[in-house]
């Protein structure tokens, strides 16, 4: 019993191909490592359509050898699950099967389990060196670039790095992506701009980690972030009164129920408490996965904003199998979190809500709705927190429905109506009969949910009383006075 | 300070830092420490990381407290591995039980 091989994992990528066709789809990534490994992703996802996606990310660093095994279970796990009907149980934690259905079909669910093979290989390999991190291409007198220290995100600022290619740990490289296997997972994300989330599993520390990495966050100033070069110099002092990395509330707030979601689902597994926290912490580091994903959209609007973490599983990097085994089963409840969370559940509901619908109405105006989320949601304190919890919790919330027909048609109805009222260009009171149909669905949905989304559900279900008898601009504004008290 | 293909021992160690500049000064020692394990202990701050015991006696000449954890040798599994259909049986067996 013991950790897969680097080969092993190739040859397990395409047995879930041979033995799921129908759900998955191997890409060979563009270009093979250092060494000349040939390095594979598999997606798996039914039937195609407007979607978003996620990237699961493992074997960056070699020594790391958990996740790669971690990432193959999962993989395995989801695949059997929704081929069989069947739900998912890892120890204390339960998915019902409509979970693991809106999951593989309302999502791309990237798995990209060995990003550094040769790294992998040198570890496992007699006479190589098992606590390897780098990639194994020749530097001139040594060998091996940190390959989370050379992605495109401050790359040059030199914070958390080294430029001396004998650095054991954290040399990173000539040049931004001057390594075959980081532009691999460029390539991942360029090819599939769907790719709306990322997660790069790593070990370890247990924590869940998100952006940014090279200093502190803050909320309120705009103008001091990566791409203004007048901070050069300033960056990774974790010094607020200097230099702060802006990051939006709404992302923060996502970033921080997300993340309180999966570790919470970990814990349910067998108890182990993993710390959700900003990743720059007491160290700062740049040009890393989870901050160069994060960033293309401020570099690059046309490109999709990705959400991502960076995930460091258990205690040591190379525990005994038979634990390798339990942190694979708790984390792996923890990264069915991060795929719900990647869902747009309204897409999925508006989807839905056709068929579902007594009354048979139209379609709901997702174009419109998206406005009032962007526009009018994302300018107030209250809203920004509504998306953001909604984000969180929503493809729990809507795996429930999609399993209670009831509550699906209702729930279709609701949405239908309350989505009209909101996006009306003419100020269409919410009117107190349809405040109460949604508060019974969010009561239906209490009872049936998980601590984390019950407690968003009692917030969604406070804040409609600021909407009762208004229109929803009206309403939105008595809800951030309301909160401004 | 880098390594070339043969090290000589290595032990896990924790490292202490009296606050968190002196903790972040300790990159300028050229180690292996481990960034994600960096965290405030008590009063203090401490660090884990992976080193030969001339560099323990580096840190602690330069103020910093040491703990040799474990001798990294104990805990590696390059003798845990498993080739494919091994590794798939396992797996398969897990889930059928």
């Amino acid at each position: 019993m013991g950790y897969l091989s680097s080969a092993g994992v190739e040859s397990c990528i395409q047995w879930l191909h041979t033995t799921f066709p129908a759900i998955t789809e191997i890409m060979v990534m563009p270009e093979t490592s250092a060494e000349g490994r040939t390095i594979r992703a598999l997606k798996i996802a039914k039937g195609g359509g407007t979607r978003h996606g996620i990237a699961f990310l493992g074997g960056v660093h070699a020594r790391e050898l958990v996740n790669p095994d971690l990432l193959l279970s999962f993989a395995m796990d989801l695949c059997a699950a929704y081929t069989n009907g069947t739900g998912l149980t890892y120890g204390g934690q339960t998915y019902a099967p409509g979970i693991v259905s809106i999951i593989v079909e309302g999502l791309d669910t990237w798995v990209l389990p060995l990003v550094n093979p040769d790294g992998r290989a040198y570890v496992l390999a007699p006479g190589g060196d098992v606590w390897w991190r780098k990639n194994r291409r020749p530097t001139g007198p040594c060998t091996g670039i940190d390959l989370n220290r050379n992605f495109d995100f401050l790359w040059s600022s030199g914070i958390g790095t080294s430029a001396d290619p004998c650095e054991y740990q954290i040399y990173k490289g000539p040049s931004a992506f001057s390594e075959s296997e980081t532009r691999n997972v460029k390539a991942l994300l360029d090819t599939h701009a769907n790719i709306h989330c990322l997660i790069d599993v790593h070990s370890y520390s247990n924590d869940i980690l998100w952006p940014w990495g090279d200093d502190k966050d803050q909320t309120t100033d705009s103008s001091k972030n990566f791409r203004n070069a007048a901070y050069n110099g300033l960056r990774g002092g974790l010094n607020p009164a200097v230099y702060g990395e802006y990051i939006t509330t709404s992302d923060r707030d996502w970033y921080i129920s997300t993340g309180n979601s999966a570790a919470a689902a970990i814990a349910a597994v067998r108890g182990t408490a993993y710390t959700v926290k900003q990743s720059v912490d007491l160290y700062p580091t740049t040009a890393t996965s989870d901050d160069y994903a994060y960033s293309r959209t401020f570099v690059d609007s046309s490109k999709l904003k990705v959400r991502s973490y960076t995930v460091e599983t258990g205690l040591e990097f190379q525990p005994p199998y038979s634990e390798a085994l339990q942190i694979i089963k708790e984390v792996s409840a923890g990264l069915i979190k991060f795929c719900t969370a990647c869902l747009c559940a309204v897409d999925e509901m508006a989807k839905s809500s056709k068929k579902k619908s007594k009354a048979k109405k139209s379609e709901i105006d997702l174009v419109a709705l998206q406005e009032f989320r962007d526009v009018h949601l994302a300018s107030s304190t209250a809203g920004s927190r509504w998306v953001a919890l909604l984000e969180a919790h929503g493809g729990e919330a809507f795996a429930i429905v999609l399993d209670n027909p009831d509550m699906h048609s209702e729930a279709a109805d609701v949405l239908h109506e309350l989505g009209s009222a909101v996006t009306s260009t003419k100020a269409v009171p919410i009117d107190a009969a349809l405040v109460k149909r949604a508060r019974a669905v969010l009561d239906s949905l209490h009872d049936r949910a998980g601590p984390e989304l019950r407690g968003a559900v009692r917030e969604i279900h406070e804040a409609l009383e600021h909407f009762t008898g208004k229109p929803a601009h009206e309403g939105l504004r008595a809800a951030e006075r309301a909160r401004e008290k | 300070m880098g390594q070339c293909e043969s090290t000589p021992a290595r032990y896990f160690v924790e490292v202490g830092a009296p606050d968190e500049h002196a903790l972040r000064r300790l990159r300028g020692f050229g180690l292996d420490l481990f960034v994600s394990t960096a965290r405030r202990s008590g009063d203090a701050f401490a660090i884990d990381g992976l080193i030969g015991l001339d560099d323990v006696a580096r840190l602690v000449s330069a103020g910093y407290p040491v703990l040799v954890a474990a001798d990294a040798a104990k805990h590696e599994r390059r003798l845990e591995v498993s080739e494919f259909p091994e590794w798939l049986a396992e797996r398969l067996a897990e889930r059928q039980a």
